[in-house]
């Protein structure tokens, strides 16, 4: 069981959290000009990457709010945790 | 005709079953027909902050799970941009608050008849509680003033600290549940507190 820091509520268990996915997928500018490969890519491919993961995570049970995590997918540990719109290092893009 | 008919109806006389040592260690009742309000509303328009608190008399918390009440109203943080107005009593404000919160970017939701609030007291309150909830309630990280919100038994839950006369000690929670779930909650609480001793009370009028 992971201890999950909201960015609003403080550290609660995860049974209140839902997960969503990996973090930071842009949407294509003008999904018209895309083939059916890339399309596909954007909507089902994902990097399942081994070490530090960019995830969403909504604090289902809480605030409701989304926002991101990195975790490293090795140990579980939790890296850093940061607003959505914000940037891994906590700063504002 | 409509009849007001309380979640936990059978509760009709109070129940209760002396623990493993004999004693009652636990509390709980119904807070039965207050107002409930859900509010929504951007932190950053001061008019929208300035409407709010000349209708309730209290300002509205910013800081996270944290409350704030007067004699009328208790308000419940419980986002950034969503608040729970909580009446004393069953007051008809809601065409008001509409009306005075038009002229925002707002939006007043009226629950009073979708939840109910159940109060937990006595000296075992936290044993019972942390039964089935992860939330941290040690009165160093469950302070007076502060709301929660967590799951209690697989239910979502709305935890208001309910603090002594000076403010500094919390001797109560109330429990903000949606009404489908409080007859599971109820029974639930009554389950976990089996060993200490319960009492469950007749509703608070």
């Amino acid at each position: 069981m992971l201890e999950i820091e909201c960015p609003w509520c403080g550290p609660r268990d995860q049974d209140e959290f839902s997960y969503g996915g990996e973090a930071h997928i842009v949407r294509p500018l003008s999904p018209e000009n895309l083939n059916d490969r890339e399309w596909g890519d954007y909507l089902f491919f994902r990097d399942n990457k081994k070490g530090q993961h960019a995830e969403q995570w909504c604090h289902a049970a809480g605030c409701r709010r989304w926002f991101n995590v990195i975790r490293d997918t090795v140990s579980y540990r939790i890296v850093s945790v940061y607003r959505s719109g914000d940037s891994s290092s906590g700063e504002s893009p | 005709m409509s009849v007001t008919q309380s979640p936990l109806i059978e509760v009709l006389q109070p129940i209760s079953a002396p623990g493993v040592g004999g004693g009652i260690e636990f509390q709980m009742r119904e807070i039965p027909f207050r107002t409930h309000l859900n509010l929504r509303g951007d932190p950053n328009d001061s008019q929208f902050m300035n409407c709010a608190s000349s209708l309730l008399g209290v300002e509205l918390p910013l800081a996270p799970n944290s409350v704030t009440e007067n004699s009328e109203w208790r308000v419940c943080w419980l986002g950034p941009d969503e608040w729970l107005l909580l009446g004393l009593t069953a007051q008809d404000v809601l065409a008001e608050f509409r009306n005075q919160f038009l002229r925002f970017h707002s939006a007043v939701v009226e629950l009073s008849g979708g939840q109910t609030i159940i109060r937990i007291g006595g000296h075992a309150w936290r044993d019972v509680l942390a039964s089935a909830c992860p939330l941290d309630l040690h009165p160093r990280a469950f302070k007076p003033r502060q709301c929660a919100q967590t799951v209690f038994a697989h239910t979502n839950v709305l935890l208001i600290s309910v603090s002594d006369e000076g403010g500094c000690e919390v001797i109560a929670v109330d429990l903000v549940v949606r009404r489908s779930f409080a007859d599971h909650l109820g029974r639930w609480l009554i389950d976990a507190a089996t060993e200490c001793g319960f009492e469950f009370g007749l509703p608070i009028e």
